[in-house]
């Protein structure tokens, strides 16, 4: 037998070693080799704590425990020495202080990890078994015991060494669904657990949910399906809360919505297999289709029920073939095995082997395959873990199509995505400071999102749904850990090199001036289109930034300006500058002075424009360079600026031969410089004028 | 009045002279006056090359009579002689903004005269054109029996000018956007020009060719003007050879032109009255250009812009107030263009709505306290108060208004650079002032600031600031 799992291990590794190259490979999700690994001997199994992101390892007598959240790997395991016997769970609080083990399925122990005092709590009847057990942050009760008969919400008396019992929500109970990310616990009750009940446990209160049912189709012999736990998934996405239930059957993944007094049905997207598991990466929602270990994606916002892109195998990235033969762990590279298990959001547990995997996605390999491009740029806009790859990307995309000249509709809607992302986030972070902003959309606990960034995804979100705003208090601490969180993949993609600020790098919203230097510049220094595609694009951008509200940087009407002055459209500049539609800025002038040589209408409508944007210096060299002298005068004594020399003025007046000119600016000089009368300049014009007048 | 068109070139040889004549109005002036206005005309000008060889004569001034000169091309002149109504005289560049209109809607449909007779020497093509075409326009200008030419009531407003609409940035960028749009299905650069009511919205035509355009698309195409269905355009069962016939039979001079070689070319009418027709899918039709054989449908209309002497095909649509002209290098290219049309009907929807929002009726561009004209001489547009309201000036405060104006034309002919401000105060206490600088003429009247000259220019200081991008600022 065991020859037999190394034969099949070893097609599996021949096959990912085609994939070893890394990004090249076509896969659009991935775990990252080398796992996390936890072999510690003697071990019990492998379990995660979401609350605290620990991995923990239970061993007869000890428990370690791994906080796999930071960026390096810590080498050593936390060690806590527990007594002997069964461990059914485990799980810190959330301030890691208190270790709770479920002994049996009628007794929790708790062990205080700083003096060491341990006490144990029992169900009260006899006919009542605990299903399971969380720590809550929610002001009301510390840690929440799930039994078959109810809901026990304790607080935690430690100098007593018991819990006290403040509510009980009793409700038959088969099985229970929690994660810690949305606070969320689903209980299933009735003959085929289709009834779904759920509790919120957050800073703000406790909110009970509606009843709904899960929906399946029945099976065509009326055998009875019942519905257990490992067909029901809280999925968090967007700030927004989801279970996710499978039907195995119709081969459908059935969406509920949690609104705050409401269970909304979302439809249901094509699973193509029953056995499935699912995960959130990024707010990407992974469908696995177990058997046929391949991924499919759907992006919730997306207005399809179809997945992103089309089904494609979990890839194993760098992974070395063992090249150490010895080493028995080399299997633990078969993807989707036995011992897997998906844990929310994005983690995998391989009990078999002691690892844990991280899903990520590969953006560049979902840009590589999709052809829509709008509805991908929308994706790529609605990323955050690889916010500046996704930026990177969009932008590429952008270049691509313009280059590959398609239909220009097409390329503006594909502008409109990215104006419309950026427009939105200007809009919200403009609206009261970060802080503020955080706690009215609180707890977007998917680690390292920007709030600001953040505001796209729930601006379509109902008022009155279940975000997390019940969890005010906590949720700026749960952004905080989220931000020393899951930094691995942000890390990573930020050194990617993107001339951007950090604040706009952790975005993958397009600025304008980004669009400028890597969209438009670019395209117009390969010359890759004619400019008159360009400038439609560039005309298209416009008016799709305008819209926005954006600020348009000068650079990007100077381009404009250029390429029609290339195409020698100097009608249309003249036109499009004096209805305002490229706004003026001293760039913008010098631009149009530049192209002056060849027009003189635009030499006149570019000096014109530093008057209007006040770049006083040039404008008065631009008049004095032009000879109109008392026009420059004038604008010198009414704006009361500081102008070149008066002996510039005055030695052009007398170049132009013209002796009542020359007396005008004489005199202006007089009257406008103190003490010029007792200059050697004064004397010198004065003479000039003198001698002209009389001839 | 007179209007006689002749190539000094031409006709050199004694007893040929008529062969100058390129046309006369009116029609039916016998031949001897023609030859003595020309001849007059044709002295004029030899005697005052003599001291101003780029441009001599401009303007004769007789007891009874004016005589505006205007060389539409060179050795081509536009002679129009006008009668003087006491002692009014109307400025001389009024009537030759009037001549530069009418050579410029001329040559925008049958191009340049003088590539025209380089073609047909003998000028029948030319003739024929001028004689199609200037009585149609002359004819818009009369209202009964009288004629109206340029008067001193007209001082604020020009001919050969473009009116266009205060429009916010963001709407004409969206208009901009829809014609790249549009433009964007052949690949070949395209031009356009977007009217609202008669207001001129957009254009990347050359400011010449928009000028003519525009003219004439307010004469004849804007939505006030043309017949709203196909059934009232076939009802009509064009009649335009009968109009070239009639034309002809009062054009005989010299006789071994004959009728029949007239028949056989087909000159385009564009000025006929109701030329144009909209049809129940957006787009204007006409006849003017003849039709595809009996029955058949009408020719595409073309025209010759300017920018690379090219004959360029027009299609136009229009959806309420919103006439959208699309100039594209073949025929051929229609049918597309029209599908490109009607696919982005929608967003020409919403342009059209935008713009109404933003109109505020036929009084938009009133100022209140104000009587104005701004002219931005290089565009050729102008932005000025509306007719109804200049109407309510005085006559005396338009007469001095004329006066000024007519200083500042000779002033600008004089000099390349023009920088000048005038403030006048009138015997009926109004203030008329005129500031002229780079480019760009402003005249405003105010009749009821009868303050002081102080009071009067900070008025129209504030006026510049506010609708003239601070261009004309007094010092």
């Amino acid at each position: 037998m065991c020859s037999g799992v190394n034969n099949g291990l070893c097609e599996a590794r021949m096959a990912l070693g085609s994939y070893d190259s890394g990004s090249g490979a076509m896969s659009h999700a991935y775990i990252q080799y080398p796992p996390f690994r936890c072999d510690i001997p003697g071990a019990l199994g492998v379990t995660y704590d979401d609350a605290n992101k620990l991995l923990l390892v239970p061993t007869l007598g000890e428990i370690y425990s791994w906080s796999v959240s930071s960026d390096t790997l810590p080498s050593d395991p936390v060690v806590v020495k527990i007594s002997q016997g069964p461990v059914l769970g485990v799980r810190f609080s959330l301030d890691c202080k208190i270790l709770a083990i479920l002994r049996s399925n009628t007794e929790i122990e708790f062990i205080n990890r700083e003096d060491c005092n341990s006490f144990k709590q029992s169900c009260k009847s006899s006919s009542e078994r605990i299903l399971g057990f969380f720590w809550t942050d929610c002001p009301d009760c510390d840690v929440v015991i799930v039994t078959t008969s109810g809901l026990e919400l304790n607080s935690l008396c430690l100098g007593k060494g018991k819990l006290k019992l403040v509510e009980k929500k009793k409700q038959s109970v088969s099985w229970f669904v929690y994660t810690h990310e949305s606070r969320l616990v689903l209980l299933a009750s009735g003959t085929q657990c289709k009834t779904l009940s759920g509790y919120q446990f957050s800073a703000g209160g406790i909110v009970r949910l509606p009843k709904f049912d899960a929906n399946f189709t029945k099976s065509e012999n009326h055998r009875t399906f019942v519905l257990s736990s490992e067909n029901v998934f809280i999925a968090t996405m967007y700030g927004r809360l989801y279970c996710l239930q499978t039907d195995p059957l119709a081969k459908m993944l059935h969406i509920h919505r949690f609104y705050r007094d409401a269970v909304i049905s979302q439809g249901s997207l094509p699973t193509y297999a029953s056995n499935v598991s699912v995960s959130v990466v990024d707010n990407v929602l992974l469908v696995h289709q177990i058997d046929s270990k391949v991924v499919l994606l759907y992006d919730i916002l997306a207005n399809t029920k179809v997945p992103i892109s089309a089904p494609l195998p979990l890839l194993l990235r760098q992974y070395k073939p063992a090249n150490s033969p010895e080493k028995p762990g080399a299997d633990e590279s078969s993807l989707y095995g036995e011992g897997w298990v998906f844990v929310n959001p994005d983690v995998i547990l391989d009990h078999t082997h002691g690892l844990l995997w991280k899903i990520q996605l590969d953006l560049e390999a979902v840009a590589a395959s999709s052809s829509d491009v709008s509805s991908l740029l929308a994706f790529l806009q609605r990323r955050k873990c690889e916010a500046a790859k996704a930026k990177q990307l969009s932008c590429s995309i952008l270049r691509s199509i313009i280059m590959e000249r398609r239909s220009l509709s097409q390329v503006s809607s594909a502008l409109d995505v990215l104006t419309s992302a950026f427009g939105h986030v200007k809009r919200s972070s403009s609206k009261g400071t970060p802080i503020g902003r955080m706690s009215s959309m609180p707890l977007i606990l998917t680690p390292g999102m920007q709030p600001a960034a953040f505001a796209t995804a729930l601006a379509i979100s109902n008022a009155a749904e279940l975000s997390y705003g019940s969890l005010r208090a906590s949720s700026a601490r749960a952004f905080i850990n989220g931000e020393q969180e899951i930094r691995e993949p942000e890390q990573e993609s930020s050194s990617i090199r993107f001339s951007e600020t950090e604040n706009q790098a952790a975005s993958p919203h397009v600025s304008p001036q980004e669009m400028l230097d890597n969209v438009f510049a670019v395209i117009d220094e390969g010359m890759a289109v004619e400019n008159s595609f360009l400038v439609a694009v560039m005309v298209q951008y416009l008016r799709s930034a305008r819209a926005e509200q954006l600020t348009i940087p000068p650079g990007l009407y100077v381009l404009l300006v250029r390429l029609l002055a290339r195409d020698k459209c100097y009608a249309r500049i003249q036109h499009i500058v004096a209805d305002q539609v490229v706004e003026p800025s001293k760039a913008l002038a010098l631009e149009l002075l530049d192209i002056g040589a060849q027009c003189s209408q635009l030499e006149e409508i570019g000096t014109d424009m530093l008057r209007q944007v006040h770049a006083h210096k040039d404008y008065l060299e631009r008049l004095l360079h032009k000879g109109r002298l008392l026009e420059g005068l004038r604008y010198i004594r009414q704006n009361k600026v500081e102008s070149p020399p008066c002996v510039r003025f005055l030695e052009a007046a007398a170049a132009k031969d013209n002796f009542v000119l020359l007396a005008s600016v004489l005199r202006f000089c007089c009257d406008f410089v103190s003490t010029f009368e007792h200059t050697a300049e004064f004397e010198k014009f004065y003479s000039i004028l003198k001698r002209d007048s009389s001839k | 009045m007179q209007l006689c068109v002749f190539d000094s070139r031409r006709g050199q040889q004694e007893g040929h002279e008529l062969d100058k004549v390129l046309f006369f109005y009116p029609l039916d002036c016998p031949l001897p006056s023609q030859l003595s206005l020309v001849g007059l005309s044709e002295g004029l000008i030899t005697f005052s090359r003599i001291f101003s060889p780029d441009s001599p004569c401009e303007f004769m001034e007789a007891e009874r009579h004016g005589h505006i000169f205007y060389e539409c091309e060179p050795d081509i002149w536009m002679i129009l002689v006008v009668e003087k109504d006491g002692d009014q005289v109307t400025r001389d560049g009024a009537y030759r903004s009037l001549l530069r209109e009418l050579y410029g809607i001329f040559r925008l449909f049958y191009g340049k005269i003088s590539s025209r007779l380089e073609n047909n020497p003998v000028a029948d093509v030319v003739r024929n054109c001028l004689y199609v075409f200037v009585p149609d326009y002359i004819g818009d200008m009369m209202a009964g029996k009288t004629l109206w030419l340029p008067t001193i009531s007209d001082s604020l407003a020009e001919h050969a000018t473009v009116r266009i609409l205060s429009v916010e940035p963001d709407i004409l960028l969206e208009c901009q956007s829809l014609l790249g749009l549009l433009e964007s299905w052949s690949g070949v650069p395209q031009q356009s020009m977007v009217l609202f009511h008669n207001y001129l919205i957009s254009s990347t035509l050359l400011p010449a060719d928009t000028m003519a355009m525009y003219t004439y698309a307010v004469l004849r195409m804007i939505p006030s003007v043309v017949s709203q269905s196909f059934a009232q355009g076939s009802k009509r069962s064009y009649t335009r050879h009968s109009v070239l016939n009639s034309v002809v039979s009062t054009f005989v001079t010299e006789p071994k032109r004959s009728v029949s070689s007239l028949h056989e070319q087909t000159v385009s009418q564009p000025l006929h009255h109701d030329a144009w027709w909209q049809d129940v899918d957006g787009f204007l039709s006409s006849f003017a250009w003849g039709a595809d054989g009996p029955g058949g449908g009408a020719v595409i209309p073309s025209v010759w812009l300017q920018e690379g002497e090219k004959m360029t095909y027009l299609c136009v649509y229009q959806h309420r107030a919103l006439t959208l002209l699309m100039f594209i290098p073949s025929a051929e290219s229609v049918a597309l263009l029209r599908k490109q049309i009607i696919d982005q009907a929608d967003k020409i929807q919403v342009l059209e709505e935008k713009l109404t929002k933003q109109w505020g009726g036929s009084n938009a561009m009133h100022v209140p306290g104000y009587r104005y004209m701004h002219h931005d001489l290089s565009r050729r547009t102008i932005k000025a108060s509306p007719p109804n309201k200049v109407a309510t000036l005085a006559k005396e405060s338009l007469a001095v208004l004329n006066k000024v104006r007519g200083e500042l034309d000779k002033e600008k002919n004089r000099s390349d650079h023009t920088d000048k401000e005038l403030c006048l105060r009138t015997k009926n206490n109004a203030w008329v002032s005129a500031r002229a600088r780079a480019g760009h003429e402003l005249y405003v009247v105010l009749e009821k600031a009868s303050d002081t000259l102080l009071v009067a220019s900070d008025a129209i200081d504030k006026f510049n600031k506010r609708h003239c991008e601070g261009r004309l600022s007094s010092d």
